[in-house]
């Protein structure tokens, strides 16, 4: 049997055949989720200037207020 | 260059080869070995480790001249930073776990930000200093190969999301399943005690109960060529927002309560309890200790006397609720020296792992300089059948000085206790329990608490 070949790199922790597995099957669509994300982020963030500052800032606050 | 004399290998690092830790003369080293050379080179040279330190996610090193415990594979040896107490995830409250997974998930995005990825994501490898989690473990680092899943996945909702899962929406006690399961929480388990609503959250569907059906359906298969997909470096980015989003989602607050009040009711008058602060604080300042452990502590009140004044405190407490609401206070006003966890005295955290060596108990880890046990020993004593002589003898061991109160059974709080059950206590008053302690200890100061029937007592350990 031929093993995946990114399963031949020497790890030396399992992976587990059944976690790798559902990442490849998962990955198309949280990536595809993710780019949106940042493509809306990217868009609204022209704007406003302070979107990253703001963002921290909320961060911050549902961190402790969580 | 110096001898390792007296080098001992850290008995819970063995399982990576890229290096190990090793104690010299009280001081951690960790040595790097050569397999792990370029990716240590990456780590440092590439900005990560810098940028990382900086945001106090990652515990800082200085390379040493320390000699190698086995030469012939080392390539450094590096001496972190030294932590005080070493705790453990079954003795966090629940944002304490949900902030290490966090942090875990943000070291992962820098990582990959530099062409980098975590290796493993396991909970112990972080620790909290103040209330900050960083990552204690240089060598988790690796090259990220494009096209490849993240080895550490499984790991991550293993020691984070499963165990999180299950404290928001089943019951918050079952972080103690991490001290049954040394390396998390397996899926398959937590995808069983979840309640059936939580397959309506996109990110526990995924990352717990379809992650246990395929590990089920894939059990002891090796994945095969022809499957021939690849994990893009977006997929992965992707992967890792969702875990972030999922986390971030989990709450918890126990039932019918607001943090607010949740910890104001007590039995003592604003007199007795203000008193009662007033003598810690005396006995706690000409006693000059570098390390307290409050047990029992509630939401810190009496450990803030300690932490205030610039001693390393450990708040240990059975109610995960009081320990929750006293780390989001400490958080919130980013106190120092206080860490709050999570500890049931009468069956206190064990030795565990590979030869009872990979955890220590709670008791290995100390002693402490200090002990305080206010309001406790009624619970200990009476709740929990525990002969005063037994107690004596175990503070003895926790710590060489001993802050306690002694709560008889005129004191409403006992009277409670003994409502439901029978009297079997004839030692517990307090001429016994000055008798039983000062076999133990020597009675420094013995003070009334005002405007209650209580004493408090300042002891130090018999040599």
């Amino acid at each position: 049997m031929n093993l995946h070949p990114l399963f031949e790199a020497p790890l030396y922790l399992d992976p587990g055949s059944g976690s790798f597995i559902l990442q490849l099957i998962i990955a198309g669509g949280l990536g595809a989720l993710f780019m949106l994300r940042s493509y809306i982020t990217r868009f609204f963030s022209i704007f406003s200037r302070n979107k990253t500052e703001e963002a921290e800032t909320e961060e911050l606050e549902h961190s402790e207020n969580s | 260059m110096n001898t390792p004399k007296t080098a001992k290998q850290h008995p819970a690092s063995f399982r990576d080869p890229s290096g190990f830790l090793f104690t010299q003369d009280g001081d951690f080293y960790r040595q790097v070995n050569q397999s792990y050379a370029a990716d240590y080179d990456s780590l440092m040279g590439s900005g990560l480790y810098n940028k990382l330190v900086k945001q106090g996610r990652l515990l800082p090193h200085e390379e040493s001249d320390v000699a190698a415990v086995n030469p012939e594979t080392a390539y450094k040896v590096i001496h972190p930073e030294q932590l005080g107490f070493i705790a453990y995830p079954y003795e966090w409250s629940f944002s304490q776990l949900k902030d290490a997974a966090l942090c875990t998930l943000a070291i992962q995005k820098e990582a990959l930000a530099v062409g980098m990825t975590l290796k493993d994501a396991s909970a112990y490898n972080i620790q909290f200093k103040h209330t900050q989690p960083l990552l204690l473990d240089t060598l988790s680092f690796e090259a990220y190969e494009e096209g490849k899943p993240w080895d550490a996945y499984r790991q991550f909702c293993q020691h984070f999301l499963a165990p999180l899962a299950l404290m928001a929406h089943t019951d918050v006690r079952l972080s103690q399943l991490l001290r049954v399961y040394i390396d998390g929480v397996p899926l398959d388990l937590a995808s069983q005690l979840l309640p059936w609503r939580t397959r309506l959250n996109f990110g526990l569907l995924t990352h717990i109960h379809l992650h246990a059906r395929t590990q089920k359906s894939y059990a002891d298969k090796a994945v095969e060529q022809d499957t021939g997909r690849q994990m893009s470096k977006t997929g992965l980015l992707g992967l890792i927002d969702n875990l972030e989003r999922t986390t971030r989602t989990l709450e918890w607050k126990p039932q019918g309560t607001e943090w607010g009040d949740y910890y104001d009711a007590t039995n003592y008058s604003d007199t007795a309890s203000e008193h009662k602060a007033v003598l810690v604080g005396e006995y706690l300042q000409d006693l000059e200790t570098k390390s307290v452990w409050d047990l029992g502590a509630n939401t810190g009140r009496f450990s803030r006397i300690a932490s205030e004044i610039g001693v390393a405190t450990l708040a240990f407490d059975i109610d995960p609720a009081a320990v929750e609401q006293n780390y989001r206070q400490a958080r919130k006003k980013k106190e120092k020296n206080l860490l709050p966890l999570v500890l049931d005295l009468t069956n206190p955290s064990p030795a565990l792992g590979w030869q009872h060596e990979e955890r220590q108990s709670l008791l290995e880890r100390g002693p402490a300089d200090a002990v305080l046990a206010l309001a406790l020993i009624h619970h200990l004593a009476i709740s929990n059948n525990v002969p005063l002589q037994h107690l004596a003898r175990f503070f003895a061991e926790a710590g060489e000085w001993l802050i306690i109160e002694f709560v008889p059974k005129s004191d409403s709080q006992v009277k409670r206790l003994l409502q439901t059950r029978k009297d079997i206590f004839p030692d517990y008053n307090l001429d016994r329990f000055q008798e039983i302690f000062a076999e133990h200890f020597t009675i420094h100061r013995k003070e009334a608490i005002q405007d209650s029937e209580r004493h408090l007592f300042l002891m130090q350990r018999k040599d």
